[in-house]
């Protein structure tokens, strides 16, 4: 029985009458407007965070003060970002980049989960299932609609921070479970919270999970995270 | 292995084996359509380092899997009674493989991932684990899982 089972699954490509395939060249077309798409985004943000640079130096003035030696290492962990029109890596199969070149940003994802660039308190949005966005203050909202397999996190930069308090950022995210809480804006849904600074930058993260996940939520969740690529130009 | 793959060829030795897979995860016609589509022309546009990857079909697959899961409908197993044959049938009279498609539909995501990976794309067990992000030992127990499910819930026709 189990060799006719494997030969009957191996079998349904050719017992399914699929419909025409889409002219190839049509597939290539789309292709193409996609890779310049990317390849223009990181060009803007090459020539978006060039045009900011005197700006954010007169915001930060203590950090010329730190050592070298933090900022140099801050400066590094942040410099895998591609600029310059750099030829983008190829994301893991089944990923897809995401490119914010205002704020000097790219992010991966599993490619069917959402990601929206959105504003002050929330201006990264990810989430693994397709949730209402654009709420004002916390995403509390989109909380209380998260699926009970699902992730929600968001990320968004405090202003007038110069504490350097803030953790440098770690070589792989985790969860810190003495953070679980909930928080301002997000109603009665618990949040882990990160913290964290690279690039000279500040950052703060809530990661929340629906009512039944696996722990493969959570790791591709992190693993995300862990992608996030900053420009120490922004 | 390593020699770069021809998109062309990826495109026509693949195309029908990315649309089983869709459909056995989405459960429409018109979602598996546009989800193959999709998921080729993200192929396309990442061509110049994955045509060096050694496991081409299996990233098409494993993109159009998780893209379906957007489309995902509750409607899955009465959408596949509508699914049409060809004029000349030779399953006529047969239901085992519609059936086998539709319990494959059924299956838990990471089973039926794990089945489509493994049987559509003939993928060794660690190239799904490296698609999947998870364990060689994860992948084996998902497919042992899914065939007692299957064997389960099946009458398979002696073909």
């Amino acid at each position: 029985m189990s060799e006719d089972l494997d030969t009957l699954i191996k079998s349904l490509p050719q017992t399914i009458q699929a419909p025409s395939a889409p002219s190839i060249d049509d597939i290539k077309k789309a292709g193409l407007r996609q890779r310049r798409k990317v390849h223009l985004l990181s060009g803007l943000a090459a020539i978006a965070t060039s045009l900011l640079v005197v700006s954010i130096i007169g915001q930060f003035p203590s950090q010329l003060g730190r050592s070298s030696t933090e900022l140099n290492t801050d400066s590094q962990e942040g410099a895998n970002m591609t600029t310059g029109g750099a030829p983008t890596p190829s994301p893991s199969p089944g990923w897809e980049f995401h490119v914010n070149e205002v704020k000097g940003l790219t992010i991966q994802t599993p490619s069917d989960w959402d990601v929206t660039w959105g504003y002050e308190n929330q201006y990264l949005i990810v989430s693994s299932h397709a949730t209402p966005n654009g709420e004002l203050c916390g995403p509390s909202g989109a909380l209380t609609q998260l699926p009970a397999d699902g992730v929600y996190f968001w990320m968004f930069e405090p202003k007038n921070i110069t504490d350097w308090s803030f953790p440098s950022r770690p070589s792989h995210f985790t969860l810190d479970p003495s953070t679980l809480g909930p928080y301002e804006g997000q109603g009665c849904v618990e949040s882990y919270r990160i913290t964290f600074r690279d690039s000279g930058r500040f950052f703060v993260a809530y990661m929340s999970f629906g009512s039944n996940f696996d722990k493969s939520t959570v790791s591709n969740a992190l693993a995300a995270l862990d992608t996030l690529a900053i420009d120490p130009n922004s | 292995m390593g020699h770069p793959m021809d998109f062309d060829d990826l495109y026509r030795d693949s195309y029908q084996k990315v649309y089983a897979a869709a459909l056995a995860s989405v459960g429409e016609r018109d979602a598996a359509l546009d989800v193959t589509q999709e998921a080729f022309t993200r192929a396309f546009r990442h061509w110049p380092r994955l045509s060096k990857e050694l496991w081409v079909e299996g990233w098409v697959m494993t993109t159009a899997i998780n893209l379906c899961r957007r489309h995902r409908r509750s409607r899955v197993r009465e959408v596949l009674t509508t699914v049409p044959w060809g004029t000349d049938n030779p399953l006529s009279g047969h239901s085992g493989r519609m059936d086998v498609l539709r319990e494959v539909s059924e299956l838990p995501t990471r089973q039926r991932q794990a089945v489509l990976l493994y049987y559509l794309a003939d993928l060794p067990i660690a190239a799904i684990a490296d698609l999947m992000r998870i364990s060689e030992g994860a992948v084996k127990a998902h497919l042992a899982q899914a065939r007692t499910r299957l064997r389960q819930r099946l009458e398979v026709v002696d073909v």
